[in-house]
């Protein structure tokens, strides 16, 4: 089923005859910064569709869609939290399931020099997490700003996680709070180009023990190759991990008129 | 998926074709930037015109400089020393492509090729930036890059030991003013090296991590049109062990001096002869002396101007 | 006398070879005024250095009026005149490097032999005006048992690589000398059960002195490593040496040098003087297994066209001692070819 689900979402995305400009400057903002959230929310009738895959080969795919210009609905599969089932050997991204939806205003909405916020829950739905039944569940609240050629993100996320024990006892992580950040700055020299960078806590599971946050951080840079669609080229550290360790990944963007 | 994880598959397919196959002309670039790319795209240019360039290195010998190959850009480069191990080839490969106008992504691959066999280690990723500041004559440029270690085996009577090194390298690049022949790079590698030994049991006897912040630096002197003598130095992590003792790690001195032909504008021929014999390997250092463990290094670089050959195939990528 | 005559066989082969090469892509010798062709290293047609790019010829004159017409003229847009090419300094005297390097993309090749039955081969090509880069055979290694064995043998085939690089001549500024910094390595050699390598780091100026002379004078320095059984007696175990172990950088570094001198248009007189380790594989001392040994050559080398050469003299393997028994003569031929080089320039346009 999610061989079918990962073709169906490749051959929307991939179909040309969605292409079509989504802004004058060609350069459809998106949800998210690398791991953190932004307050960027789809355009009304707007698909935004990204594939990404690291240098160990896994990957990811996402679907966006933007309601009425005020909200977004999304889908997506990622691999950010960790699983250490023996503890002591590496951990290893699994691969989850997740569904989203955000309600937000754009800048300059209420008053002039507000920045867009954005208040979204995400929830996965499925998981090859070898533990049973592990879930998570998140609340965020983002503000974003354009300032320039720089912008800026900053928020909070409250993050609840949970799985079952072989002994069916429920290992919960109660909700907690950590801050998130992110900065995207396109030099004037170089239009096409972003450089990026952020901060943000995913979940992590270590069999036997409460689920715990760690935070990850990321840099790298996107490029607008054509106007509906952008390439990015990013690093990713995690806590307690080292240099060598580190995640090398592409992501493909493409934003579709679908329904507008 | 039968192990859980995500379908490779699909997604290998979505990014290859997602986006970037299709041929729709992208923004338009204003002119700063279009003076910033390596080859013009045009449907109507010829292979002569394509491959004159200009193209340009993102690495002196080993070090990464503040540059990237470009966008629409890819490098293959390949090294190979008859002299670093007795009785053995070693070589090693890069395949650079360039991620937009400040980015680029690379494939590096080593290999030892001895009568015993060949060991090929895992290859490896490694990401690279430009940063894009203002560029003016005595401005020095800031470069970042990222290399994912390549687990290297070594084999010590009957001792496995896996080494590995991942570099961050935080280089800058400064041109000459007056002087337009000279180009000095500086920076730092701050180095996580490990080292583990296992016994042929296959038990693990030891193991150790450092992060070590080195200096690492070199020149450029155009020597002509198309040649340029290189020299570059700097500490890279040694590893040592010995039987019955622990292993350990520490630096030593990496130093190549050679030149840079550009035989063809995408074409370049490097040759270098260098000093390494304290780093990456667990034999004892030969001291100052010791020229008899330099080596002779030769390698090339090749640019492939990947968009703008689709571009006059298929219209696509084009400026 | 079996030997020489098989030497000279083999040198009448190679240059009947070397004479069925195309003769057309070869610079001929540019001529003086006084008829004489001009010496290597010096080009009376124009001033260019061996570091300068090609100049492009001017276009022929335009045929005077009264000239007959043509009906087949030529097309205009016909293949530019080949640039005018250099005369080629070699990069080395006899035995030792000179500082100067071959061109771009000029390849050079050099076949020897000498009556000992020594064979040598030596071929490197120029890279961008400042480096070359080498293989080569050589059989100046020699090797002896023991203190008391007082007959060297030489060791061979022993391949080595080489990469040179420096600036040439009047290149920096006026008077400036050829300089190029050399590094020369073995690969890792087995005889009589003796693993040996050897590697030099050389430095090496020359200069003309008019054209009919030119000196060279340099340093190099040394380092070898040996392994095997190298103590006598019985229950001894293999273990291995180096030179820069059991020697003081002092006596790794010996000067080397040499001079020619044409006293004919196509013809020099060469000599230099050089060094060369040999090991003793049991002799008493380590420091005694590991040794240079001065070696004096002298020859003459004429020009048979600008793309051959012929060489031949003497080269005393141990003058230290003075031991003319070991005395060797010798042959050599070497070429030089710009074909690799034309083709760069065709690709280029």
């Amino acid at each position: 089923m999610r061989h079918v689900l990962s073709l169906v979402l490749g051959l929307v995305a991939t179909s040309p005859a969605q292409a079509e400009p989504i802004t004058a400057a060609g350069s459809p903002k998106l949800g998210r910064v690398i791991t953190a959230p932004s307050a960027w929310l789809a355009e009304e009738g707007d698909v935004m569709t990204t594939a990404q895959l690291d240098h160990r080969l896994d990957g990811g795919l996402g679907i966006a869609a933007g309601l009425g210009g005020i909200a977004e609905l999304s889908l997506d599969t990622n691999t950010d939290p960790r699983f250490c089932m023996a503890c002591g050997d590496t951990e290893e991204p699994r691969w989850f399931g997740r569904a989203g939806f955000r309600v937000g205003w754009r800048e300059d909405t209420w008053l002039p020099g507000m920045p867009a916020l954005v208040l979204g829950f995400r929830k996965t739905f499925a998981s090859s997490a070898p533990l049973d039944d592990a879930r998570i569940s998140e609340v965020h609240l983002v503000a974003s700003r354009s300032l320039g050629p720089v912008r800026l993100h900053a928020g909070a996320t409250l993050t609840a996680a949970g799985y079952t024990e072989a002994t069916g006892a429920l290992v919960e992580l109660a909700p907690t709070v950590r801050p998130l950040g992110g900065l995207e700055w396109t030099p004037p020299a170089y239009p096409r180009t972003t450089l990026l960078g952020d901060l943000a806590w995913v979940a992590r599971f270590d069999d036997g023990a409460p689920p715990a946050l760690e935070w990850v951080a990321g840099w790298g840079v996107r490029y607008q190759a054509l106007r509906w669609s952008s390439v990015e080229l990013l690093v990713r550290h995690r806590e307690d991990e080292g240099l060598g360790d580190s995640t090398v990944m592409i992501r493909v963007n493409a934003a579709l008129h679908r329904y507008r | 998926m039968t192990d859980g994880r995500f379908p490779r598959t699909a997604a290998l397919v979505l990014l290859a074709s997602t986006g970037l196959a299709h041929a729709e002309e992208p923004a338009a670039v204003p002119p700063e930037a279009a003076t910033d790319a390596p080859t013009v795209r045009r449907r109507t240019s010829t292979l002569a015109e394509i491959y004159r360039g200009p193209f340009r290195s993102s690495r002196l010998f080993a070090m990464p400089t503040a540059d990237v190959v470009g966008a629409y850009v890819m490098t293959v480069s390949g090294e190979g020393s008859l002299l670093q191990q007795p009785g053995a080839l070693t070589s090693a490969g890069v395949l650079a492509i360039g991620f937009g106008d400040i980015a680029q992504l690379e494939y590096r691959h080593t290999s030892a090729i001895s009568v015993e066999g060949v060991t090929a280690p895992v290859p490896a990723v490694g990401v690279q930036l430009a940063i894009p500041l203002p560029r003016r004559p005595g401005i020095p440029a800031f470069g970042v890059a990222f290399r994912l270690g390549v687990p290297r085996d070594e084999q010590i009577d009957a001792f496995e030991l896996e080494e590995k090194v991942t570099d961050l390298y935080l280089v800058a690049r400064w041109r000459g003013g007056a002087a337009g022949w000279l180009t000095l790079h500086g920076g730092t590698r701050v180095s996580s090296a490990s080292l583990t030994v296992t016994d042929a049991m296959g038990l693990a006897i030891g193991t150790v991590e450092k992060r070590l912040v080195l200096p690492t630096g070199g020149l450029e002197l155009q020597m002509n049109d198309e040649a340029k003598l290189v020299a570059e130095a700097g500490l890279a992590p040694r590893f040592m062990w010995m039987p019955g003792a622990d292993p350990a790690i520490g630096y030593g001195l990496l130093a190549r001096l050679g030149l840079r032909w550009s035989v063809l504008p995408s074409v370049i021929f490097d040759g270098s002869i260098g000093y390494q014999q304290e780093v990456g390997t667990v034999e004892p250092p030969a001291g100052r002396g010791g020229i008899v463990q330099w080596d002779i290094r030769l390698g090339a670089e090749v640019f492939v101007p990947w968009g703008a050959l689709a571009c006059r195939a298929t219209g696509a990528f084009c400026d | 006398m079996k030997q020489l005559g098989r030497s000279l066989m083999l040198v009448v082969a190679t240059t009947a070879v070397a004479r069925a090469q195309p003769q057309p892509d070869v610079p001929t010798l540019p001529p003086d005024p006084g008829g004489a062709p001009a010496a290597p290293g010096t080009d009376p047609t124009a001033d260019p250095q061996p570091g300068d790019p090609p100049t492009v010829q001017a276009d022929p004159p335009v045929a005077p009026p009264e000239a007959p017409y043509d009906p087949y003229p030529a097309p205009s847009a016909s293949v530019p005149d080949e640039p005018p090419r250099p005369p080629i300094n070699m990069p080395e005297v006899l035995t030792t490097p000179t500082g100067f390097l071959l061109p771009a993309a000029v390849f050079y090749t050099k076949f020897g032999l000498d009556t000992g039955g020594g064979a040598t081969f030596d071929s490197r090509i120029g890279l961008g005006d400042v480096a070359e880069f080498g293989v080569a055979t050589t059989d100046a290694i020699r090797q002896r048992q023991d203190d008391s064995d007082e007959d060297s043998d030489r060791i061979q085939p022993y391949f080595t690589a080489s990469f040179r690089l420096g600036v040439g001549e009047d290149r920096l500024f006026k008077h400036q000398p050829a300089v190029a910094l050399g590094f020369r390595k073995s690969f890792e050699t087995k005889s009589e059960g003796y693993e040996s390598r050897i590697a030099e780091l050389t430095l090496v100026a020359s200069k003309h002195f008019g054209d009919k002379f030119a000196m060279h004078v340099g340093g190099a320095f040394w380092d070898a490593s040996l392994a095997g059984q190298l103590d006598s007696g019985d229950d001894v175990e293999d273990r291995s040496i180096t030179f820069h172990d059991v020697a003081t950088p002092k006596d790794q570094f010996r000067p080397f040098g040499g001079i020619q001198a044409r006293p004919l248009p196509r013809s020099l007189i060469l000599i230099d003087l050089g060094w060369a380790p040999e090991f003793c594989y049991q002799c008493a001392t380590d420091a005694r297994k590991i040794r240079l040994r001065p070696v004096l050559s002298w020859g003459v080398r004429y020009e048979v066209a600008s793309w051959m050469r012929i060489e031949s003299g003497v080269r005393v393997p141990d003058i230290g001692d003075a031991n003319l028994l070991n005395a060797q003569i010798f042959g050599q031929v070497s070429f030089t070819s710009w074909g690799l080089r034309r083709a760069i320039d065709r690709a280029k346009q």
